[in-house]
């Protein structure tokens, strides 16, 4: 025999409303807690950053963030390509040594005090 | 005595004019403009003591020449703030580079404050004369320090890319290993990769010895003739090793390519 109980009548519809918003919510939630962004992220900026890169690949990598953004799962999470970063490394110290090397030539071209 | 007196009163007129012409000759020069590298400001300012400049010289009194004199000093500490400033930003610095040149630029400061103090006690015309040339020759902020802090920073710069280029390589030769016994042709890669490892190599030995002949150079040595000729080369040395990591550079990207 069935005997209703008004107060967990009302909770029954209100735990099924809290359930289907964690689900919908969970997706994004998801995506930043497990967060495989990063790993494309920073392949995107080492291929976009590397100066023979062609733009598709940059763009490729950002258009796979977005997708790994809009769908539920996290997802694989992706390696960043270690030749990458290092090719990405190797730009920023050439980039200071050509600084140097210009503020150089400015003081030596600098005729007296 | 009457005579002695007489003599060194001559002497004091005529070194108003020397002290300009000291002074000019020391402080002189405005940064001729680079062809090389025309987006990097010049840290010689002296344009900007040009009218305390023009005023000594019009009328070189005590006044008019210590009012010179602080206007170089206080350029002076601006330009090494800035140096202190990149020193201490630049990540590619060695922990000894970095060390050496935060105590160079010190020692400057330290030195230019002493100089100032006596500037500011001289009373006499003849007192500047002596004194004001020193604020040039005996500290060689423009023409030494600054050159050798930004060829040091350069040098370090290439010898991080150098480092970084020598990891490279291991990686690209597991990565071509890994092809080849996978069946693939890998000749234009290795090719790539030994282009690459000829032209580390060469910049390496280029930029090897360059901050151990940077840092001791003094103003001394810049007064007698030694240190500009060093400084000159280490440019032209920095110069040819950033092109050949360049032309590295090229190589390992097409490497990579040839992988793919």
């Amino acid at each position: 025999m069935f005997i209703p109980v008004p107060g967990a009548a009302r909770l029954v519809p209100a735990f099924l409303l809290a359930t289907a918003l964690a689900a919908g919510c969970g997706s994004r939630a998801g995506v930043v807690a497990t967060n495989p962004r990063p790993a494309a992220i920073s392949s995107a900026a080492d291929s976009a950053a590397a100066p023979g890169a062609t733009p598709s690949a940059g763009t490729a990598a950002t258009a796979s963030s977005t997708r790994s953004s809009a769908t539920a799962g996290p997802g694989p999470a992706r390696t960043p390509d270690p030749d990458a970063a290092l090719l990405r490394q190797i730009d920023s110290a050439l980039g200071s040594a050509d600084q140097a090397i210009s503020d150089a030539t400015n003081d030596l071209n600098t005729k007296g005090e | 005595m009457q005579l002695t007196v007489r003599r060194a009163a001559a002497g004091l007129l005529a070194s108003g004019l020397l002290v300009l012409t000291s002074a000019g000759s020391a402080f002189a020069a405005s940064p001729a403009p680079s062809k090389t590298a025309p987006s990097a400001p010049p840290l010689a300012q002296s344009t900007a003591c040009a009218g305390l400049r023009q005023a000594a010289r019009a009328d070189p009194t005590v006044g008019n020449l210590k009012a010179l004199g602080d206007c170089e000093i206080n350029r002076r500490f601006t330009t090494l703030d800035t140096l202190a400033a990149r020193v201490q930003s630049a990540t590619v610095l060695t922990a000894g580079a970095r060390t050496a040149l935060a105590a160079e630029i010190s020692g400057t400061q330290s030195g230019l404050t002493a100089l100032k103090g006596t500037i500011d006690a001289d009373t006499t015309v003849a007192q500047l004369r002596i004194d004001l040339p020193k604020i040039a020759t005996q500290y060689r902020v423009y023409l030494l320090v600054a050159p050798q802090v930004n060829l040091v920073i350069g040098a370090d710069a290439e010898t991080v890319a150098i480092g970084k280029f020598q990891t490279l390589a291991a990686n690209l030769a597991g990565r071509i290993a890994e092809a080849k016994a996978n069946g693939r042709d890998v000749t234009a890669a290795q090719a790539d990769l030994d282009a690459m490892d000829q032209n580390v190599a060469t910049a390496q030995t280029q930029v090897g010895p360059l901050v151990a002949g940077l840092l001791p150079l003094t103003p001394a040595q810049w007064n007698a003739g030694t240190a500009g000729p060093v400084l000159r080369a280490a440019r032209s040395t920095e110069a040819s090793a950033r092109d050949l990591l360049r032309a590295a550079r090229d190589d390992a990207a097409a490497c990579v390519a040839a992988l793919r």
